[in-house]
């Protein structure tokens, strides 16, 4: 009896261990919107017009944090570089005021999730 | 009597004409050296040339083997329609061999003709004779819109584009939708997945629907990194008779430019770009590859100098 409690207490730990580490990092493709975090959140402002498109550049010009509204869900997504293309501004700055996916990796922890941009496209979802 | 003076008259004249013409046959120790025959500079060779944009031509040339002569002045660009009215006429210095020739008119065919010129005041140099090509200039587009031109294989879901229309009339640019969008009737090729492989195919867009649009490419391609890419003359029209390319998941060292023939008769390329980090023409992951490319498009049908359009 004692064994097999031992046998299933491991097995859980490798499980649980699996399983977190499988949350903690995973391919992903995540359809959405590009926004500077405090010009959303805070002033509700998006780039999909002109004035929302200047006032986010101006964000992020002035070290504003990159973020996917995810389309599906309206959660929040912060966008960091991938290792091939560290300048993250030049890669999304066309895409803003447009609905992109984005591939990368996706990080999970705390509640909040961030995503590398080792792939964007337009989404014609 | 009088026929006899006049005839003796009329003889005195003749002989003394004669004898003039002879004196001035003889070389006068005094008068100056008779003019003599002047050399034309030797031509540019290899007249090249490539559409930079939809107003303007790049034309290029081998520069002459006489520029090191002291009498030599450079290169006359001239501009003439086909109808041979002057559009324009440029001086280009000696040391180039090159010239962008800008506000043209879209889809009109000029010959750009060169001249390899000598000072006006030389003595012994005349311009060399014309080397002409004949270009017109086409639509460039490096991007749609915004966003680079990317074009997803079949495989992929319906919110990745796999289709792209050469030039939406309404938006007068390139388009990636897909493949069952609304404008789907007006797309001209697209992506598909070579199965059990990583290789895709850019197919006319009727092979995927049969009443959809039929574009042809050429038979000739080239492996360069630019639609900047000076030719003495674009593929033969009889070249167009391919439906599909292949685009193999290889390594290779450039990208590539194609040459199609769309539905209505507009000449173009497409390049497609190389992709630096594995080496080949195709971008992105399966089941959602992509090649990335950049047009040129001549908007005149029946125009096949679209070259770097």
């Amino acid at each position: 009896m004692k064994t097999l409690l031992r046998i299933i207490t491991i097995t859980l730990f490798f499980f649980l261990i699996l399983n977190v580490s499988s949350f903690a990092q995973k391919a992903a493709t995540i359809t959405g919107e590009i926004v500077d975090l405090k010009t959303f959140v805070v002033d509700k402002i998006k780039p999909n017009s002109s004035a929302g498109l200047e006032v986010t550049k101006e964000g992020f010009m002035r070290g504003g944090t990159f973020a996917l509204v995810e389309k599906k869900t309206n959660k929040i997504v912060i966008l960091i570089p991938s290792a091939n293309n560290p300048n993250l501004y030049s890669v999304l700055e066309p895409y803003l005021g447009m609905q992109v996916f984005i591939k990368g990796q996706q990080y999970s922890s705390g509640g909040v999730r961030l995503l590398t941009v080792d792939d964007i496209g337009k989404s014609l979802k | 009597m009088k026929i006899k003076k006049n005839l003796v008259f009329f003889l005195t004249i003749i002989l003394l004409s004669l004898s003039l013409f002879n004196c001035s046959e003889k070389k006068d120790p005094i008068s100056p050296d008779p003019p003599t025959q002047k050399t034309k500079v030797r031509p540019v060779t290899n007249p090249l040339a490539y559409s930079l944009n939809n107003t303007s031509v790049v034309v290029k040339w081998t520069k002459s083997a006489d520029e090191n002569l002291a009498d030599f002045d450079g290169y006359l660009v001239r501009v003439l329609t086909t109808n041979n009215n002057l559009v324009r006429e440029r001086t280009v210095n000696k040391t180039l061999d090159s010239l962008t020739v800008t506000d043209l008119v879209v889809g009109t065919i000029y010959n750009f003709e060169i001249i390899a010129k000598a000072q006006s005041n030389s003595t012994k140099y005349i311009n060399s004779d014309t080397v002409t090509i004949q270009w017109s200039p086409a639509w460039r587009f490096d991007t749609e819109g915004t966003i680079p031109i990317k074009v997803y294989e079949s495989s992929s879901s319906t919110g990745f584009a796999s289709g792209l229309i050469f030039f939406n009339p309404s938006t007068q640019q390139p388009k990636t939708v897909s493949l069952l969008s609304a404008d789907s009737s007006l797309i001209d090729v697209y992506l598909y997945t070579v199965p059990g492989t990583s290789n895709v195919e850019l197919r006319s867009s009727h092979l995927y629907r049969a009443n959809r649009k039929i574009t042809r490419f050429s038979t000739i391609s080239y492996d360069v990194n630019s639609l900047n890419d000076p030719r003495n003359a674009p593929p033969d029209t009889t070249t167009y008779t391919k439906f599909d390319w292949q685009i193999d998941s290889v390594a290779v060292s450039t990208s590539k430019v194609l040459y199609f023939k769309g539905n209505n008769g507009n000449y173009g390329r497409i390049l497609i770009e190389r992709n630096p980090s594995n080496r080949t023409l195709i971008w992105g992951t399966s089941p959602e590859q992509y090649i990335q490319v950049r047009l040129s498009y001549q908007s005149v049908p029946f125009n096949r100098f679209s070259k770097q359009r």
